[in-house]
């Protein structure tokens, strides 16, 4: 063999492999694909079957340059099918909708609220076992139908999904609303004791002016909603599982109420075996708090005043825990994560308690420990009114 | 009889080694479904145990310099005797090269192109691991160095962007499940990616220097048993429970990267880093084949037999599995006892062997 013979055949080769590689039979391009901007599953009449509306993101519509006839149009579209399963649904959709879904950008999977209290385990299970779907989708559940949470027309976005993931990912702000992943959502579910919270959204107004807003978590006893939990309750959880990023807090002082920014907390939570065998869970919080709305002067440089506060802001952080822990007792379901605890602190005990926790978590004792810290005044340092000397004048003349 | 004329330096060898076992630790699936999240524990035990089996490896090869292990045998037990275990030898490496082109297959198909036939991808992938043969030993592990590298910097990368998604409560309750579970674990992280590195007693032969044999052997272990602890920590931190459920670990880790919408789906790091790793694993074993064949029937090179034993570990990988269930079931039950007769069993015995042969006969195996 020739050496210009030997180049000529690797030559070949090298050609075979570069048109081998050019085309793969899953070659998906823009034009082909409609991307899944939102799911949302509902209950039909039929036992069997559910309802799913998939909302389908329209690429030329969301231009933001462009002449005014197109921006009155919408940028979705929003396609309906029942079948047996999800799976089935998304497929069949291909008897209506010209392009194969594409679910990996899909950013929520909204369950109505009707399917959630039967169940959503078998819903959820296509969403993990599809290579293109991903473990960090929101899960939320719809108060009504979800199908009709998706047709609401956001202000100021241009697609109801991606409104929705927003409105999710805005959670920090108040800390009043959770953030449930399908990843988070399933690992509760895989655990057997921790019950999966999910928020929850409504559609407020009437026909014309209907706007979506998010209303309280959504509580599952292992796959089933049943029950929820309101705002306050909600931010309790959230204290518990070291979730709150901010939010406000409005505290009564001798002198009209101030509201107060959370600017951080961190919170542990740990289990303690007392000496009869049994636990305490306890709950030690540290926050910092930055003073944000005063009505009335309250003088906020004194130390005395500074800790009466902070006093109050922990109290009322205690009442919303409380208030949180209470509801999950009422419910019997471990949102908190506290047999989770207790397996991590004493394997061997909970291995024989574990079965019958149903009935040991709402007699559960726990330990609040809430420390707050007031870093700051804001850009004012006192209530602005005239200096005391200056009033007693005005008042003496 | 010189087949390979090609010679290495201790560098490459040990990185050779190290991106070997490197191939391994992505698909950590079939240790984690076992031990969950005690696993990270598991791979110390393992990596203890299998510097034993290596300890073989490095008498075997100081007491026969300058053979490979198909050589060895022949010294050791006659030509007759020693050309059966070649021939077992040679089998083992040819089924592991074809297990690990369908690693790859599996994932392509099943992950990132499902509707690609699986012939497809394995025709290409072997025929490049064929080209990297046919160049010789020497162009093979200069590559390792630039490999072991680029796995390091992705999984510096990808640990720090998952920073935030860790949690290290999810390592207790430690050491809960029963110690056959860990005995099994251990026994599954030696086999699969640690004592594997037996192939390399093929190569031995090529390093200039002979002396450093030990060496290379025991650094290249550690390079690669600590990426594999990264990457298990790695995982069991971020994935929690949901480490047992899923099929590939790794990927689904790398999945969950998203900071601020922005930086996210970084999957393709995985893909890149399982390809370019494995791609090393099977030149290595699909080299140790083909230069097995050739010193068994006495070959005046092997250059002729690359194309048709790639043939074989395409046809191989084939029907070695109908499922990745299959090859799952059999990674965590089967495979762990079926390698451990390549890589202690007769190892094991051919170091007695000649050691009784060396005290009692005072025949010269050779000097180290």
């Amino acid at each position: 063999m020739n050496r210009s013979f030997t180049i000529f055949l690797k030559l070949i080769a090298v050609f075979m492999i570069i048109i081998c590689l050019t085309g793969c039979w899953n070659r998906r391009e823009l034009d082909s694909l409609s991307v899944l901007v939102g799911i949302g599953i509902d209950k039909t009449d039929e036992p069997q079957k559910v309802n799913v509306t998939a909302q389908i993101a329209i690429p030329s519509k969301i231009k933001t340059s462009g002449n005014k006839d197109e921006s009155s149009s919408s940028a979705y579209w929003n396609i309906q099918y029942k079948a047996e399963n999800v799976f089935t649904a998304l497929r069949e959709s291909t008897f209506s909708a010209s392009r194969k879904l594409y679910i990996g950008q899909n950013p929520i999977v909204l369950f109505g609220e009707d399917l959630a209290r039967d169940g959503v385990q078998k819903h959820i299970d296509f969403f993990l076992r599809d290579h293109e779907a991903r473990l960090n989708e929101y899960i939320v559940i719809a108060k009504g139908k979800a199908g009709a949470i998706l047709n609401v027309k956001p202000e100021l976005e241009k697609l109801p999904g991606l409104n929705i993931e927003k409105l999710i990912d805005l959670h920090y702000a108040t800390s009043k609303v959770i953030s449930a992943r399908l990843m988070d959502f399933v690992s509760s579910l895989a655990s057997g004791t921790t019950s999966p919270v999910a928020p929850m959204i409504q559609v407020d107004g009437a026909s014309e002016n209907q706007k979506l807003s998010m209303s309280g978590t959504a509580v599952f006893k292992n796959d089933k909603l049943t029950g929820e939990l309101d705002m306050v309750q909600t931010r309790g959880y959230l204290w518990v599982v070291d979730k709150v990023k901010g939010g406000l807090i409005n505290t009564k002082t001798p002198n009209g109420v101030i509201c107060l920014e959370i600017l951080h907390s961190k919170s542990k939570m740990t289990a303690k075996k007392k000496e009869d065998g049994s636990f305490v869970i306890k709950i030690a919080i540290n926050a910092d708090i930055n003073a944000g709305n005063q009505e009335e002067a309250y003088n906020l440089l004194l130390p005395e005043n500074i800790s009466y506060v902070e006093n109050q802001a922990s109290d009322t952080i205690k009442s919303e825990i409380k208030a949180s822990l209470n509801k999950a007792w009422e419910l019997k379901a471990d949102i908190f994560g506290f047999g989770e605890a207790i397996k991590r602190k004493d394997y061997k005990k909970w291995e024989s308690i574990k079965d019958d926790w149903d009935n040991i978590f709402p007699e559960i004792e726990t330990e609040l420990e809430v420390a707050v810290k007031l870093r700051g005044t804001g850009e004012i340092n006192k209530f602005v009114q005239p200096e005391p000397e200056k009033r007693e004048k005005n008042n003496g003349a | 009889m010189e087949l390979e004329k090609g010679k290495i330096s201790a560098t490459h060898l040990i990185f050779s080694i190290g991106c070997f076992i490197q191939g391994s630790t992505l698909l950590s699936a079939f240790v984690i479904s076992v031990t969950k999240q005690d696993t990270w524990f598991v791979v110390l035990t393992g990596f203890i145990i299998s510097m034993g089996t290596i300890g073989i490896y490095i008498a075997l090869a100081k007491m026969h310099p300058h053979k490979t292990i198909i050589q060895m045998f022949e010294a050791i037990f006659g030509t007759f005797i020693g050309k059966i275990f070649s021939i077992l030898y040679i089998f083992y490496f040819l089924s592991l090269a074809g297990l690990n082109s369908r690693d790859v297959g599996n994932f392509v198909v099943g992950y990132i192109m499902p509707e690609t036939p699986i012939i497809a991808l394995l025709i290409m992938f072997v025929f490049i691991c064929s080209w990297a043969v046919r160049s010789g030993i020497e162009t093979m592990v200069s590559y390792s160095f630039l490999f072991v590298v680029i796995s390091y910097i992705v999984i510096i990368f990808i640990f720090l962007l998952l920073i935030g998604e860790m949690n290290f409560n999810n390592f207790f309750p430690a050491f809960t499940l029963p110690a056959i579970k860990y005995v099994q674990g251990t026994h599954i992280v030696a086999a699969i990616p640690f004592s594997e590195i037996v192939v390399f007693l093929m190569i031995v032969p090529c390093l200039d220097n002979q002396k450093k044999v030990a060496e290379s052997f025991l650094a290249g272990l550690l390079i690669g048993g600590i990426t594999l602890l990264a990457v298990i920590i790695r995982d069991i931190a971020t994935l929690g429970n949901m480490i047992s459920f899923v099929t590939l670990p790794s990927y689904e880790t790398v999945k969950l990267i998203d900071i601020a919408h922005i930086i996210t789906r970084m999957e393709v790091l995985y893909a890149i880093e399982l390809l370019v790793l494995q791609f090393f694993k099977v030149s290595i074993l699909y080299y140790a084949t083909v230069l097995g064949i050739a010193q068994v029937f006495n070959l005046r090179s092997y250059k002729p037999y690359i194309l048709t034993v790639g043939i074989i570990i395409i046809s191989l990988s084939i029907v070695v599995f109908d499922s990745p269930m299959e090859n799952a079931f059999w990674g965590s039950t089967v495979a762990p006892v079926y390698s451990s007769i390549f890589q202690l069993l007769f190892p094991g015995v051919a170091l007695i062997t000649s050691l009784i042969r060396y005290i009692f006969k005072g025949i010269k195996v050779g000097q180290s």
